[in-house]
């Protein structure tokens, strides 16, 4: 192959990994931080000075997240600069006439007709914007707008075509990436946590078929020298049909079998796992709503013990009360 | 054929991978992603090669074009006698290592007519389709391996998110399509139970509509609703929904009065409604028409 073609099949490969990044890491950024980090990974395949990242209802005219990156003045500056002449942004009317399309600045006037703008001019140069690429998708049902533009300060380096569609490809993953991590940020614990991120899979030798990449963080921060292909020894136990659970000191991991194989699953502490056993029965019959001298009788123990039982739970959990208690055992959902 | 290599084509095919929907088994998994790869990057055979250890210890391997010669493919000692044996005029090959875990996979297209050459563009859209295919593959094996439950609360299923005032902040397509169902004319962002989710204090509420079921659960700030179409087990009273759990699950009268606590004319009185709000005349009636429903599994009597 010539030096072009491992160019294209390298820059290729880096979108592959990019996007394989992106959905594998839906589970594991916590939804504040996702447009941060998801443009620092798109920075791997385009480069890009700054950026803007904004979800709105009613086609933009109410917005309720905006993500201002790597920006030279504090992002409510620049927010507070743009909302001045939003109405009569031409990139914008460009890109809602072109849903999807990813559309750069030059294509819709030239450089020195957007410098010359009376608005766009000085705000271009107060914030260092040379060149933009813009793109946005919206639903005309649910009038929910999504728009990301990333932008260059250097006036030599203006975006190639190819990098443009690039950057098309690339929105509706950006996109959909961004929805279910919001998504997995308000599901529920239980079932919902065994997804492919949190999970595994090895035949009976402990071999991994499959390692989630939450699954992963977690098996290396208990086991920090662990390489694979098998499970870390201490690990291997869990497939004993008696001892499916392991308990380390940052997670817990679990092992259902399944035919052939193993589904591993593995989630951090909580509060919950440092419980004894009798600790956890009389949290049980407390959240129940039984009184303290019915749930000692209820589980054959003094009421002195139950007290004492009683107020270690609350004290391990940090909790007052039972209401607050039957919460946080329903929040913990049902055990795997 | 001039092919772009960030096609919508290849961009809608990698949404498909990730989304991955229903529980189709290992091979009819692999035998729908290949022949959408074939759809980008016309090929007449393919070998796609799991392993682990870097490759030096096979786990899976599967070979498309020439049903029930992957013995022999196997067993061919080198490339060039593989490829006279099995008429291959141009491959191409792309291959991925994970770091930590030291799983490995390898992608081979094949193609047999003489001046049929692969591009530097099919070649690069391979190498980026590569690992979307495996980690599909992956979630498929997790998915097939969850219970029927977990698995179906999965991402399929029309969702939606919104704020406490009830204003909708994300949809997916099923759930926008469920509310143009149930209100052809509706344009969002306001949902229509908005009051409702306004004043309520409570972590989960449901609404009926017409056509569409809808149940929110309270995240922070922020309600996570998942809707589906009503079904005529949405017509049923708690009561009656249970009565006819038990009867379909096949438990007598009196094995089902037993069980819930009532007695049998109670258990007669509600099974006689179930029988007419399903339209069904006899208990085995209701149990297809309690399955077809999507109703859940109750004891066995």
């Amino acid at each position: 192959m010539s030096r072009k073609d491992t160019a294209l099949t390298d820059h290729a490969a880096a979108v592959g990994d990019v996007l394989l990044d992106l959905y594998g890491h839906v589970g594991v950024v916590p939804a504040a931080e996702f447009k941060s980090w998801a443009l620092d990974r798109l920075r791997r395949v385009l480069r890009f000075d700054s950026a803007f990242w904004a979800e709105g209802a009613e086609f933009g005219a109410t917005i309720f997240d905006v993500h201002i990156h790597d920006s030279v003045h504090p992002a409510a500056e620049w927010l507070a600069d743009y909302g001045r002449f939003k109405q009569d942004d031409p990139l914008a009317l460009a890109v809602f006439a072109h849903k999807g399309r990813t559309i750069h600045d030059v294509d819709v006037m030239p450089r020195e007709a957007w410098l010359a703008h009376p608005e766009y001019g000085p705000f271009c140069r107060k914030h260092r914007i040379a060149y933009t690429l813009c793109t946005m998708d919206y639903d005309p049902v649910t009038t929910l707008v999504e728009v990301i533009s990333v932008y260059r300060a250097s006036a030599k380096t203006p975006y190639t075509a190819a990098e443009q569609q690039c950057m098309q490809f690339l929105f509706p993953h950006l996109l959909e990436t961004r929805r279910r991590n919001l998504q997995a940020e308000c599901a529920s614990v239980g079932c919902r946590d065994v997804s492919a991120e949190t999970a595994a899979i090895c035949n009976r030798h402990g071999v991994l078929h499959h390692a989630g990449e939450h699954f992963i963080q977690l098996l290396r921060r208990e086991f920090p020298r662990w390489r694979g292909p098998h499970l870390p020894p201490a690990l291997q136990d869990i497939m004993e049909p008696r001892r499916s659970v392991f308990s380390g000191r940052h997670a817990v991991f679990t092992a259902r079998p399944r035919s052939a194989f193993h589904l591993l699953h593995a989630r951090q502490h909580t509060p919950q796992d440092t419980l004894t056993a009798g600790e956890r029965r009389v949290a049980e019959v407390l959240a129940e709503g039984l009184s303290y001298r019915a749930g000692a009788e209820r589980l054959g123990i003094a009421v002195s013990t139950f007290n004492k039982h009683a107020s270690t739970v609350y004290r391990k959990l940090g909790i007052e009360g039972r209401a607050a208690l039957v919460q946080r055992l329903a929040q913990a959902g049902q055990r795997p | 054929m001039n092919r772009h290599l960030y096609s919508d084509a290849a961009g809608e095919f990698i949404l498909a991978l990730h989304r991955g929907v229903d529980g189709r088994d290992a091979s009819a998994f692999r035998a729908w992603a290949m022949s959408e790869v074939g759809k980008l990057i016309p090929h007449d055979g393919a070998f796609w090669l799991s392993g682990s250890d870097e490759g030096t210890h096979i786990l899976d391997s599967c070979l498309l074009g020439w049903p029930g010669r992957e013995a022999e493919w196997l067993a061919a000692g080198t490339e060039d006698v593989r490829r006279q044996r099995f008429g291959i005029a141009a491959e191409i090959v792309t291959t991925r290592s994970e770091t930590h875990t030291a799983l490995f996979d390898s992608l081979s297209l094949y193609r047999s007519a003489a001046d049929a050459e692969f591009s530097a563009a099919d070649q690069a859209l391979l190498s980026l389709l590569l690992p979307q295919l495996v980690a599909a593959r992956r979630r498929n094996m997790v998915q097939r391996m969850q219970t029927p439950q977990c698995a179906a609360e999965s991402n399929a299923g029309a969702y939606a998110i919104c704020d406490t005032q009830g204003m909708l902040y994300r949809t997916n397509e099923a759930f926008t399509a469920l509310m143009l169902l149930e209100a052809p004319q509706w344009q969002g962002p306001w949902l229509p139970w908005r009051e409702q989710l306004a004043a309520t204090r409570q972590r989960r509420l449901s609404f009926q509509g017409k056509e569409m079921v809808v149940h929110a659960r309270r995240a922070e700030d922020l309600f996570h609703l998942r809707a589906r179409r009503r079904t005529l087990l949405d017509d049923l009273s708690p009561a009656e929904l249970r009565v006819a759990r038990e009867l379909a699950g096949g438990a007598s009268y009196k094995a089902a009065a037993r069980r819930l606590g009532l007695s049998p004319s109670t258990v007669n009185n509600h099974a006689a409604l179930v029988y007419r709000k399903l339209g069904v005349h006899d208990k085995v009636t209701l149990a297809m028409r309690w399955r077809e429903l999507g109703g859940t599994a109750g004891e066995r009597g």
